[in-house]
């Protein structure tokens, strides 16, 4: 097992031990040296002091050449375990007597050395002086295995510390079994709560503060997240209704707004499907993609039409949100749902508003038609059926006026001229009608229309009539446009000509023509002149039929073309208006719908 | 003890010294064993040593460093050996002295008196002469021990025993080393 993995007791407990551990061994180690040191000295001493004992008795044997008593005398070394050899040299330096017996001279020194004693590898050996009364009568050999007696000395120290070190061992274990207590109990306690809290999901519950160290700065720390936790939780079971499932799909967790709203108490709710609520409105397909979603840990928002305990249906707007696990498994999905029952109900009633209203305008729609249709047939044939009587007045007046050629008087003359007159401003007013009735129903062409020429022929047909004036021209480029050439050509010979017409009684007529892309309207275009102009009080009537400003003795008109103007521009898609002052001229707008420019190209390759 | 000096000086002195003189005190010991002569050079230290295994009563001494004597009574077997062996040679403070005797009144002069086996038909005079003094007596003669005398020198395979009458010596008012009576056969009064 890791080191983290082990439980912080443990590791607690392992610190105390190994601390415990490396001190005595290093104390053990400090003062084996310290002892190992006392030792040899001790064991020199001892030698020697055993060295002296025998020495003293080894006097008489050597002042009277005993060699038998010298031998015995030695033989006592026998009780000293560690003692390998001795030997006696005589005051001539002859050996004297040996230990043990049959020790063989190689194996002791040929004579005697200088007196003490001193470690020779393994062995500590040395002499002794024998003196009897200040005499010195010869002199003692012994040898002691070291290595032996450091043997049992370093087995009885080991033997000694390790029993030590085992007595230290408990004791550190018993203190750290105390303080581990202290410190792994609040933390324990605390994962005990985090579980009990995970559990029950009931983030009221706080954790108990057992100290003021950082285990309960911990404590603290996890008391104020639940806090958070606690009050976005309460916020949002206020707001919404919230139910948790496992990967199974089995409720675990439902708020009491989801008990409300289902009407379904909570122990009949927790570990069954959340299919208990299906309402079976919603085709497999749906719910198939609810689950691929949620299933990939993607969240899922949609509506669903649930049923309650009792059978009634409610709306819910939901947000899925699956949980993963590290390997990428959902393991638990928490959906937050709205109530939008009553917002189904009313946009359902909208709908069937909406429905009602649009049959109600299509009715209508089909009814004005029908009306307009007829009316237009009505004047169509009136102005057409009036034709043929005109045809007739103006004929017969003019054979009247061939043959009474130089027999009538003036005033004859002049009343025949003017029901000539008459009937030709009479044709005129019938034509216009014919054709502001026709713009109404012709079917209307929609292509790529050059304004800039059309201006341009309107301009040459009114040739004619202004070669004996001054007028200045200013004309903008102008970019082509979508819409029929017929009906378009209409419009600019119209504001072309109430432009030239009503700017006569200036010494230089100023006529401008602007273009400019508006980001509402799309393309505006304007005709400006210096001419008559008008009353801005009585913009609005500009444009309808028969509607005239200005006396027909003034300016004359049959009141059409404004309205044929309106009538073509509008059914472009477009709207007209003015501006003008009495007498400072006035300028005439018109807008047509911009198409871009590629869909121009495409719209003009289909018509 | 010339050579012990020089043994402090060097250690291989010390080993080359020791194998000449163990070579040539086995040399000498063959061949000389049997001798007489060789025989009382052995003895005369055995004598010289007594002197530091036995405590003489202070009233033995005039004084703190009045010589120890050790007396030869009758013939002296040592010839100069016993002289060669004390010169010099100190007991405590008292300086060493050879003293031949012939008059057993002498005797009580001495600390310790050898009785050469020859002299002991005189040996109960001279018992008589030292009683009441402090005096070691020493001989070699057959019933040495047995006639009252202190310590025998016995021959035995070629070995020099001791014989000790403790008794004798207590008597005396001497005092033995018990390290002397170690290598010592302790014999009673008026044993052999």
């Amino acid at each position: 097992m890791a080191l983290r993995n082990v439980p912080i007791r443990r590791k607690l407990m392992l610190v105390m031990l190994l601390t415990c551990i490396a001190v005595m061994l290093m104390m053990r180690a400090t003062f084996f040296i310290y002892e190992y040191r006392t030792f040899r000295e001790a064991t020199q001493r001892e030698l020697s002091t055993l060295g002296r004992v025998v020495a003293a008795n080894s006097t008489a044997a050597l002042a009277f050449e005993n060699q038998e008593d010298a031998s015995e005398t030695l033989s006592a070394l026998r009780a000293e375990r560690h003692v390998t050899a001795a030997a006696l040299y005589d005051r001539d330096g002859r050996l004297f007597a040996r230990y043990p017996e049959g020790v063989a001279d190689g194996g002791l020194p040929a004579a005697p050395g200088r007196d003490g004693y001193a470690f020779n590898g393994a062995t500590l050996d040395g002499f002794e002086p024998v003196v009897q009364k200040d005499r010195r009568l010869g002199t003692l050999y012994l040898r002691v295995d070291a290595g032996a007696v450091m043997h049992d000395w370093i087995w009885g120290s080991l033997r000694i510390a390790l029993a030590v070190m085992g007595a230290v061992l408990l004791i550190a274990y018993l203190i750290s079994r105390l303080m581990e207590r202290q410190i792994s109990r609040p933390i324990l306690a605390l994962a005990e709560t985090a579980r009990a809290v995970t559990a029950r999901r009931d983030y009221s519950v706080r954790a108990q503060k057992h100290g003021q160290d950082e285990v309960g700065l911990l404590t603290d720390a996890f008391n104020l997240l639940l806090v958070q936790i606690h009050a976005q939780k309460t916020a949002l079971d206020e707001h919404a209704i919230v139910a948790i499932t496992n990967d199974q799909g089995a409720l675990t967790y439902v708020n009491d707004k989801f008990c409300a709203i289902s009407g379904y108490a909570r122990g009949e709710l927790l570990g069954r499907d959340h299919r208990v609520v299906n309402s079976g409105t919603h085709p497999k397909e749906y719910i198939d993609g609810l689950w691929k979603t949620i299933a990939q840990g993607k969240v899922w928002h949609g509506e669903f039409c649930n049923r309650a305990k009792d059978g009634a249906l409610y709306w819910v707007a939901t947000t899925i949100v699956p949980f993963l696990l590290s390997d990428g498994r959902p393991f638990e999905y928490v959906a937050i749902c709205a109530d939008i029952t009553g917002l189904k109900r009313a946009q359902a009633e909208i709908l069937t508003l909406n429905r009602e209203l649009e049959q109600r305008v299509f009715d209508r729609t089909s009814q004005l038609e029908a009306a307009n249709r007829e009316l237009e047939a009505f004047s169509y044939s009136v102005s057409h059926d009036l034709r043929a009587p005109l045809r007739h007045i103006d004929g017969f007046a003019q054979l009247l006026n061939t043959r009474l050629d130089g027999k009538m008087d003036d005033t004859s003359r002049r009343y025949l001229t003017t029901v000539t007159d008459s009937a030709k401003r009479l044709g005129v007013l019938i034509d216009d009608l014919l054709v502001f009735s026709r713009m109404g129903r012709t079917e209307m062409k929609r292509v790529e229309v050059d304004s800039q020429q059309l201006i341009a022929e309107v301009r040459t047909e009114f040739q004619q009539e202004i070669q004996n004036r001054r007028i200045e021209w200013s004309i903008d480029p102008i970019p082509p446009v979508l819409g029929d050439p017929a009906m378009l050509r209409q419009v600019w010979a119209n504001l072309v000509g109430n432009a030239l017409k009503y700017s006569r009684r200036r010494d230089v007529a100023r006529i401008s023509i602007t273009h400019r892309i508006d980001p509402a309207d799309g393309h505006v275009f304007a005709v400006q002149d210096n001419g008559a102009g008008f009353q801005m009080e009585y913009a609005g009537k500009l444009f309808g039929v028969f509607q005239r400003l200005h006396h027909a003795n003034d300016f004359e008109g049959t009141g059409i073309g404004l309205a044929n103007v309106r009538r073509i521009v509008e059914r472009h898609g477009g709207r007209v208006w003015a501006e003008g002052r009495p007498d400072e001229g006035a300028t005439f707008f018109f807008s047509l719908p911009q198409i871009p420019e590629y869909r121009l190209h495409l719209a003009a390759a289909h018509l | 003890m010339a050579f012990l000096k020089a043994a402090t000086r060097s250690r291989r002195w010390i080993r080359w010294l020791g194998m000449v003189v163990t070579f040539a005190g086995w040399a000498i010991g063959t061949s000389a064993r049997a001798e007489t002569a060789a025989e009382y050079q052995v003895k005369a230290v055995f004598l010289f040593n007594f002197t530091h295994f036995v405590e003489w009563p202070p009233a033995a001494f005039k004084s703190p460093d009045a010589p120890l004597v050790i007396g030869i009574f009758g013939e002296d077997p040592f010839g100069r050996t016993l002289d060669d062996v004390v010169r010099g040679e100190k007991a405590g403070l008292h300086p060493l002295v050879v003293r031949r005797i012939h008059d057993p009144a002498e005797a009580a002069d001495c600390h310790v008196l050898f009785v050469f086996r020859s002299a002991m038909s005189n040996f109960a005079a001279v018992l008589a002469a030292v009683r009441d003094h402090a005096v070691l007596t020493v001989g070699d003669g057959d019933d040495f021990a047995r006639r009252g005398g202190m310590i025998r020198f016995v021959t035995a395979s070629n070995k020099i025993r001791l014989r000790i009458n403790l008794d004798a010596v207590r008597s005396a008012g001497l005092t033995v080393s018990s390290k002397l009576l170690r290598p010592a056969d302790i014999v009673p009064a008026g044993g052999d």
